[in-house]
């Protein structure tokens, strides 16, 4: 809930990973979307196994499980992807963290699922410690489709010879191919690389 | 449901959820006015509310609010709803 101007031109988009960027893109503009796949690390591999099978994997309290992360704090693991909980070990009662946790996520994971099925939403996927090929853009773009044809993805690739950061392009009716630059910091998410974003954001919605 | 039946179910909530007794929500009331508030948080009060309630809230209807204000007459739209 906010009232700045830019906040709501980001909360149309719903970032699929790879990792926290987008997200921490949002937050500087304040833009909180309550986004499954906001925070968590995937690959191409488990994101798309997790839209083919609609997530199910997430409605198994079964299927979760804690483990200690950076900064001595719990991760929630799942089958295809983990999420950091700011909880610190010996702080809290594991049994309790795990299962509300797992609410938590099935909550999230039904707001995503309206919005595949609404097609609410700009999905955004960025490639992190791994490169994309085609055929990984298409396959993600596939299992977006499936929920609603009129589903659009913008796909990110870091930046390469060929690839000019904050440069993207229609490859295909509802598909966007852009770039952004890396670096050390960005690597380490220490920053986010703003400038590229918002040009291709922009230039997906114009 | 007025508006003030709503504030008085609410707030114990993002009190609760946020860990902060101090907490006093006005329609004005934005997320960057609540220290400590993050999306995981936003989750937490938008499931206790719909537990509350009984109410279902939609994930576009739920990002489209820009205050507490918004969101008590969204409630409200909902339980006259039925």
């Amino acid at each position: 809930m906010t009232d700045t101007t830019e906040a709501p031109f980001y909360m149309k988009f719903e970032s699929l990973g790879a990792n926290c960027e987008f997200g921490l893109l949002q937050r500087r503009f304040d833009a909180e979307p309550m986004n499954l796949l906001r925070w968590p690390a995937i690959d191409v591999a488990g994101l798309v196994a997790c839209l083919r099978g609609q997530f199910g994997e997430l409605d198994d309290i079964a299927n979760f499980s804690l483990f200690v992360g950076p900064h001595d704090e719990w991760d929630l693991q799942t089958p295809h992807f983990s999420l950091h909980l700011h909880e610190k070990v010996g702080t809290v009662d594991t049994e309790n963290l795990l299962r509300s946790a797992f609410r938590r996520v099935k909550f999230m994971k039904r707001s995503l699922l309206e919005n595949l099925e609404g097609a609410h939403k700009i999905f955004v996927f960025k490639e992190w410690q791994f490169r994309m090929s085609d055929t990984d853009i298409e396959s993600i773009f596939d299992a977006v489709r499936q929920y609603n044809p009129d589903n659009r993805l913008l796909a990110v690739r870091l930046s390469t010879v060929d690839g000019i950061p904050g440069t993207v392009a229609e490859v295909a009716p509802g598909l966007w191919s852009g770039y952004v630059e890396w670096d050390e910091k960005i690597a380490s998410r220490e920053t986010v690389p703003v400038e590229s974003w918002v040009r291709i954001c922009r230039t997906v919605t114009a | 449901m007025i508006d003030q039946e709503v504030f008085d179910l609410i707030t114990p909530i993002f009190r609760s959820v946020m860990s902060d007794p101090s907490i006093e929500l006005t329609p004005t009331t934005t997320t960057g006015e609540i220290p400590k508030w993050n999306s995981f948080r936003y989750v937490d009060i938008i499931m206790q509310i719909e537990e509350s309630l009984d109410i279902r809230l939609f994930s576009r209807e739920i990002d489209k609010l820009r205050n507490v204000g918004e969101m008590v007459e969204l409630i409200k739209s909902k339980k006259a709803a039925g």
